[in-house]
């Protein structure tokens, strides 16, 4: 039996099922005796003290791990003392005579009353934690421990539960909890933040996962698919099992190869970055080994909200990148929005074919302010780290000149304005109209770097629109056409004594590193999952066969032979590398970014 | 003694969970009963969960109001903490 719930931590446990009795405290109403009245106070003061100092005790043995999560348990403290929760139900117990118990579900309700209330879905969620924080008042004042003890578990299990606090998650050691299974819960919740923190295999949202499985039942949780298998077959288990080491296989490489150089086994070097859209994508890419962001994708501010995004707002979130990046550089791109996507607040008319029109650097070049007010943001945050700007969409000088004309005139506008920014910023362009590849020997002489975007270079060299079913099968990443256009790019800029990069999905591709190291690119910036692996075959490489292999490859003919020389330098050179179990782990991975 | 001031919401995020805890931080700091009002909806300065429902963004106008002993101290550090976003580098 397979149950669907919600990846919330990835990895792949196999185990016995614990499940855990949902101990709703049953509350009763009972009327209190005037006599009573100051004795229940207490008893309720009392049970928020024991409270208090179980969390205290949970902050202080707090898992290395888990310290950058503290807050959570700290902000749990401040609810547990909050007028509206500990105020509130003193004076309930008083107004109406009732017991502490009772008068705590009816704080209960009335903060949910007012929590549903509330339109930002983030504070919405933050209920969840006041229910935590009650039930453990309810819990003592029933007499029962309000967190769990796992130390008495004698073999590890997959904890099965309706719901888990943070404080219950917060006390689990991967020795003795394999995984855990909740009906509750989502992949944004606290619980859930800390299951990844502490690198325990989580599905959530399962509901009625405690009445469809038994304690004792074997479980293997996939916290890659958000799956749980009930008692297995041989079969499946097996699979699992084979799922399991592919996946720790990944883990370790990720650990043991992501800080080592991208470096072939006769010295050549390339730089391996990551591309990035969002904030919180820092952590991982760091810990995947990328040595810096070679494109950052800044359309996501824009599209976030109605209203465009003022200078200090892009501003804040671009040095925030710098400092957090530093000392590895960043390239941020300007804004290349329009064809698909869309800004609300600048009125764009209904194009026919967007890929072909209004967007990017035409649309920034159209709408002056808006690109002034992202360029004084870039050039702010160079300050504060090592920041690069790339322009994407370039088709020729004219465009360069003009850009880098307002480039100028925004500098020199800080500098009289007094304000700091890097003066030796360097400036690229994006290699993706297939004009910029033939003047490519011109460009060069214009600009610091060039970023190849293989995806839109591809799609309008062969007139192909990815999007389209009937046409997407002739998207042909090693068309002759193709890889000749790159082979030109590198050429001319390494004439010019410029490096290139490369940033589309082609340069995170594992089995093509050896044709781009033949190519000589310099940098490839690409998916942060994708890192350890590229790295890992780099390593396995040498340069010369590849720059061989490359050689024969831009003689081929159609796109059939060059696979062909492809398939063959892999089975020859680089044999372990394209196992099917590992690939496997490579796939899977990709599910666990949001 | 009662006094009161507007102030203006300025970090990024506006007025959400990190400020909202800092806010009934200070607040409880004081002997003063204290409010905050948003379009004549009053809650409890000291209550971060009273202050989150009325969770605003950036750009919003509060009143701070404070009656007690030690109101005018009380109102002007709550208005420098929000002028000063906070405490928040954003």
């Amino acid at each position: 039996m397979i149950l669907k719930g919600v990846s919330a931590s990835p990895g792949i446990a196999i185990g016995p099922a614990f499940l855990l009795d949902s101990q709703k405290v049953k509350v009763i109403r009972r009327r209190l005796a005037e006599e009573e009245l100051e004795g229940e106070k207490r008893r309720f003061m009392e049970a928020v003290s024991g409270a208090e100092k179980e969390i205290s005790a949970l902050l202080n043995d707090i898992p290395e791990e888990l310290r950058d999560h503290s807050g959570i348990l700290k902000s749990h403290l401040m609810m547990l003392k909050d007028p509206m929760v500990f105020d509130r139900t003193l004076k309930t117990i008083e107004s109406k005579s009732i017991n502490a118990e009772w008068a705590l579900n009816e704080t209960l309700d009335y903060v949910r009353s007012l929590f549903k209330e509330i339109k930002d879905p983030y504070i919405r969620e933050r209920m969840g934690d006041i229910e935590y924080v009650i039930q453990s008042v309810q819990g003592i004042l029933a007499g029962s421990p309000s967190s769990l003890d796992f130390s008495s578990l004698e073999f590890p299990v997959v904890l099965v539960a309706h719901d888990l606090s943070p404080a219950d998650t917060v006390q689990m050691s991967r020795e003795k909890i394999l995984a855990f299974v909740t009906e509750m819960g989502s992949k944004t919740s606290h619980t859930a933040i800390l299951a990844r923190s502490l690198g325990i295999p989580a599905v959530v949202g399962l509901e009625n996962a405690t009445s469809a499985i038994l304690s004792g039942e074997l479980l293997v949780v996939d916290g890659l698919k958000g799956e749980v298998v009930v008692d297995p077959d041989d079969v499946l288990l097996k699979d699992y099992e084979e799922k399991q080491q592919g996946y720790i296989k990944y883990r370790l490489e990720v650990i043991h190869n992501s800080n080592l150089p991208a470096e072939t086994r006769d010295g050549y070097r390339v730089k391996i970055k990551a591309n990035m859209e969002l904030l919180d994508e820092i952590p991982s890419l760091i810990s995947h080994g990328a040595e810096g962001v070679g494109l950052f994708r800044t359309e996501f501010l824009y599209l976030a909200q109605k209203e465009l995004p003022d200078e200090e707002t892009l501003f804040h979130a671009y040095k925030e990148v710098a400092e957090r990046l530093s000392p590895y550089p960043v390239t941020v791109r300007t804004l290349d929005i329009g064809g698909d996507k869309f800004v609300s607040s600048v009125s764009l008319d209904e194009e026919i074919n967007p890929a072909l029109g209004l967007r990017a650097i035409r649309l920034c070049l159209k709408e002056r302010p808006l690109f002034r007010d992202q360029l004084r943001a870039i050039l702010r945050a160079s300050a504060y780290g090592d920041v690069r700007i790339l322009f994407p969409l370039i088709s020729g000088r004219m465009e360069i000149l003009e850009v880098k004309e307002i480039l100028e005139e925004t500098k020199e506008e800080l500098r009289v304005e007094g304000i700091e920014f890097d003066k030796d910023i360097r400036m690229g362009i994006m290699i993706e109209v297939p004009t910029a590849v033939l003047v490519a020997d011109v460009l060069a002489k214009e600009v610091d770097f060039f970023s190849i975007g293989t995806n839109d270079l591809i799609q309008y060299s062969l007139a192909i629109d990815r999007i389209n079913e009937h046409v997407a099968h002739l998207y042909e990443p090693l068309h002759p056409g193709v890889v000749r256009m790159l082979h030109r790019t590198v050429e001319a800029a390494h004439a010019a004594g410029i490096e290139v990069a490369m940033c589309g999905e082609m340069a995170g591709e594992p089995r093509y590193v050896p044709i781009l190291l033949g190519l000589g690119l310099d940098e490839l910036s690409m998916n942060a999952m994708a890192i350890p692996k590229v790295k890992r075959v780099v390593r396995r490489c040498r340069q010369d066969d590849c720059a061989e292999l490359t050689r024969h490859i831009l003689d081929s003919s159609t796109a059939d032979e060059i696979k062909q020389r492809l398939r063959e330098f892999l089975r020859d050179k680089l044999p372990e590398e394209f196992d099917p179990v590992y690939n496997m782990a490579v796939d899977l991975e990709k599910v666990d970014s949001p | 003694m009662r006094c009161e001031v507007e102030v203006v919401i300025r970090n990024r995020l506006g007025l959400h969970a990190r400020p909202a805890s800092r806010f009934a931080q200070v607040a409880g700091g004081f002997e003063s009963e204290i409010w905050l009002m948003r379009d004549g909806k009053a809650v409890d300065g000291k209550s971060i969960l009273e202050i989150l429902t009325i969770a605003c963004p950036k750009g919003s106008v509060l009143t701070v109001r404070a009656e007690g002993s030690d109101s005018q101290e009380a109102v002007r550090s709550l208005k420098r903490l929000v002028e000063d976003r906070f405490g928040e580098i954003d």
